[in-house]
């Protein structure tokens, strides 16, 4: 059992971390389209958001669910994956989100004092900060531990 | 303030016999939560503490203790 909760363990980690930094990174790349009025948005502009909408479940669902993210799984092996190690993890990550947001807001009060910033700019980035940094810390406190 | 916890339990694992992957079975825990409770680097809630301590037929006390 303990070689399945590794190698699933290890599959989380580097799954949160790898579509955390890429949600992050997409959004100057990909998803910027997505800050104009929805009247201007082409075919190509509501796929991106449905991309953007699924991309931010998938990332808040497996941090949030623990072992359910692995269904077929037995109870045993779930219930590991979900111990109380990995949920003081899942406490820090959530910590980390809460300040990191609170320091971009803050950051993005400071800069709206000199520059124009979109309103829908601001909230999608503050909310792919919010997603992406819980899931990303996640991924580097269990990492550390692990001692990868 | 960070809490700080004295533990015994790779010496008492050691003398059981078992393995971190073998303690971690029995009791239900992925096998860092126990390399994390040995080290240190996680302090166990009084449950999991008590399921360390029967899995090595001892007690929390002899397992834990404050530095």
């Amino acid at each position: 059992m303990t070689d399945r909760v590794e190698i699933l363990t290890r599959r989380r980690r580097v799954m949160l971390a790898i579509y955390g930094i890429m949600f992050l990174a997409f959004q100057s790349i990909v998803f910027t389209s997505l800050d104009a009025p929805v009247s201007d948005w082409r075919p190509v502009d509501w796929a991106k958001a449905a991309g953007f909408v699924g991309w931010s479940l998938t990332l808040i669902w497996v941090l949030a669910s623990g072992g359910l993210v692995f269904r077929g799984w037995s109870p045993d092996v779930r219930a590991a994956l979900n111990d109380e190690l990995t949920q003081a993890n899942r406490a820090f990550a959530y910590r980390v989100g809460y300040w990191t947001v609170l320091a971009v807001l803050m950051a993005l009060f400071v800069l709206s004092q000199f520059f124009a910033l979109e309103r829908s700019e601001v909230l999608r980035l503050t909310f792919a900060i919010a997603v992406a940094m819980p899931a990303c810390a996640f991924a580097g406190r269990e990492r550390k531990q692990s001692g990868d | 303030m960070a809490i700080e916890l004295g533990t015994r339990l790779r010496e008492a694992r050691t003398e059981a016999g078992l393995t971190q992957a073998e303690l971690a079975e029995r009791i239900g825990v992925s096998r860092k939560t126990i390399n994390t409770v040995e080290n240190g680097v996680f302090v166990p809630s009084t449950t999991l503490a008590l399921k360390l301590a029967r899995a090595l037929k001892t007690s929390v006390e002899s397992l834990f203790f404050l530095p």
